[in-house]
């Protein structure tokens, strides 16, 4: 744990090169995509709909086999998205998620505790942050969409994985959830490297050390540091209401 | 932990659903066995309804939307990789097993009287298709599956034997298992991951609407078609039986088995349950303004004609054991 903190935000953690992906072979969702993530860094994700990030997303996490890449590897070697041996390094939360139904939040977590063969952290404190203490005996079921994603945002972030992956994080969720997931958010490159898709752009420039552009299936620009304002992504994105 | 998470998924918080579902089969056994009817059945026809209903229900399972969402967060983390098989395929086989396939057994007992060795041959024939429909849809060699579920069909109208059955199915189950050895537990998902494609555009319409949902809503639930397909055959069943049974005695008797059997099993089809599953749609229905009035009156339509085709040969088979 200690070597993880102390990695330096330089080294490369995952990089992917000439990503390709498609539900149908004749129309390709992602086009030669190619991006690095660095240890220790929060990156957004931003396009609009239909842009391809939550198939991005998929092709990572093992669900998409329709694609072709010329290039991934983790910390310098070869990996395949459904390896145990990668899966051990990454969680993800999905935009929409109606599994372990009947699972409460504390089954559930316990679950994921016990896949990934590790402890999670800070359980308590998050679900007085997220204001969920009312909702984590309750049957996942029964939880409104704002609070199902509660409880897999709060596994995700105790479980600090190497890597996590974040989709639409922000839908469905409160304003005072909203804030505290920033701070979560944030606050998450002490532990690994975080990354989420929005296609709203105050949740990427309030929280982000680098702004990827996905347009049309592939990275048109990459933002950081001062960079990352509204109005330059905005500009980025040829539009004006987002 | 994970056989856990699909049990209380298809069997409910406290697995409720299997004691419902047995003391149903009970009811239905002790009704109609203490009724004293009673109808000839050849095994053979047993092994193979015991095979099919299982085949299709499990098939119908597997390839449902709920099951996709339901397994997409499981293979999203580290899992191994011959416990998800077991966990999968197992509950799911267990699921179909009590909820379906027992239904039809507690019928056909209740109506026939067959040997131990006979009931278990059909338990073995409906073991043998919870694991070979596993086996297709992972593997996914048609021709090769294809041939295999012949030569088995094949075997069951060719050997008289409850044994030398219950040894083939039992080989069947063997290879299916070795199989399963082999296979990605990835191959369970891969399934539904074409289903993106479907975003192809489709024609606009200027006017029948609902007729145009319910027709895709159909076209894009196939699973449902041969569901639909089942129950229709079983309304042509139910006269058959009932003219069988009790027409000779009493045909007034048998003509209102025929209504009431043939009545409850077209309610359940998912045509006639479609609003009251949906609860999205049913929403969305009651926010139009005349809502109620401009779906359901197009909808009670299209169940009209629908069940007026499904009459034709129920009635048919009717006047035919009449005559």
């Amino acid at each position: 744990m200690l070597q993880d903190k102390e990695r330096t935000m330089s080294e490369t953690l995952l990089e992917i090169n000439g990503l390709s992906a498609w539900y149908d072979p004749s129309k390709k969702v992602l086009k030669d995509l190619s991006l690095e993530l660095k240890e220790n860094e929060v990156v957004g994700l931003i396009g609009l709909n239909g842009a391809g990030k939550t198939t991005f997303l998929k092709v990572i996490t093992g669900l998409l086999k329709g694609y072709e890449i010329s290039g991934k590897t983790f910390r310098g070697e070869n990996i395949e998205f459904r390896d145990n041996s990668f899966k051990d390094k990454r969680y993800v939360v999905f935009a929409e998620d109606r599994s372990f139904q009947y699972f409460t939040f504390r089954d559930y977590i316990s679950y994921v505790s016990h896949a990934y063969r590790k402890e999670m952290h800070d359980v308590d404190e998050m679900i007085k942050g997220f204001h969920f203490e009312e909702y984590a005996d309750v049957l996942l079921k029964d939880l409104s969409t704002g609070n199902q994603k509660k409880a897999f945002l709060i596994t995700g972030f105790a479980l600090r994985p190497e890597i996590l992956l974040l989709d639409e994080p922000v839908n469905g969720l409160d304003f005072q959830s909203t804030e505290y997931l920033y701070s979560l958010i944030a606050g998450y490159k002490k532990y690994g490297t975080l990354l989420f898709s929005s296609h709203i752009l105050e949740s990427i420039t309030l929280t982000s050390d680098r702004v990827m552009v996905l347009e049309e299936g592939h990275i048109t620009s990459t933002f950081e540091g001062d960079q990352i304002n509204a109005t330059v992504i905005r500009e980025a994105l040829k539009y004006d209401d987002v | 932990m994970m056989f856990k998470a699909f049990a209380k998924k298809l069997f409910g918080l406290r697995y409720g659903r299997i004691l419902r579902t047995v003391i149903i089969c009970v009811i239905i056994y002790m009704g109609i066995s203490s009724a004293g009817y009673e109808v000839a059945i050849a095994p053979r026809i047993l092994y193979l309804m015991s095979a099919v209903v299982t085949a299709v229900m499990m098939w119908q399972g597997m390839t449902s939307s709920d099951t996709e969402d339901y397994i997409r967060n499981m293979m999203m983390m580290p899992f191994d990789r011959k416990a998800f098989l077991a966990s999968y395929i197992g509950t799911l086989g267990i699921y179909v097993l009590l909820s379906k396939t027992l239904l039809v057994w507690a019928l056909v007992f209740a109506l026939t009287k067959f040997g131990l060795s006979v009931i278990l041959c059909s338990l073995c024939a409906a073991l043998c298709a919870v694991v070979m429909t596993g086996c297709f849809l992972a593997v996914r060699k048609r021709f090769l599956m294809i041939t295999w579920i012949v030569a088995v069909i094949g075997s069951v109208f060719l050997i008289d034997k409850a044994l030398i059955m219950i040894c083939i199915f039992g080989v069947c189950i063997l290879v299916s298992v070795l199989i399963f050895s082999g296979v990605d537990a990835y191959a369970f998902y891969d399934v539904f991951c074409n289903r993106g494609a479907g975003k192809s555009r489709v024609r606009g319409r200027k006017g029948g609407f609902v007729f145009t949902y319910l027709m895709r809503y159909m076209m894009t639930h196939k699973n449902y078609i041969i569901n639909t397909m089942f129950m229709w055959a079983f309304g042509v069943a139910i006269p058959v039986f009932s003219f069988a049974v009790i027409g000779r005695e009493d045909p007034e008797m048998s003509r209102m088995f025929v209504y009431l059997g043939y009545g409850l099993v077209v309610m359940n089809t998912p045509l006639c349950i479609l609003v009251s599953c949906d609860p999205d749609l049913e929403r969305g229905i009651r926010c139009l303004p005349k809502g109620g009035v401009s779906f359901f009156v197009p909808y009670g339509l299209f169940l009209f004609v629908n069940t007026c085709i499904n009459c034709c040969p129920t009635r048919a088979t009717g006047q035919a054991k009449d005559q």
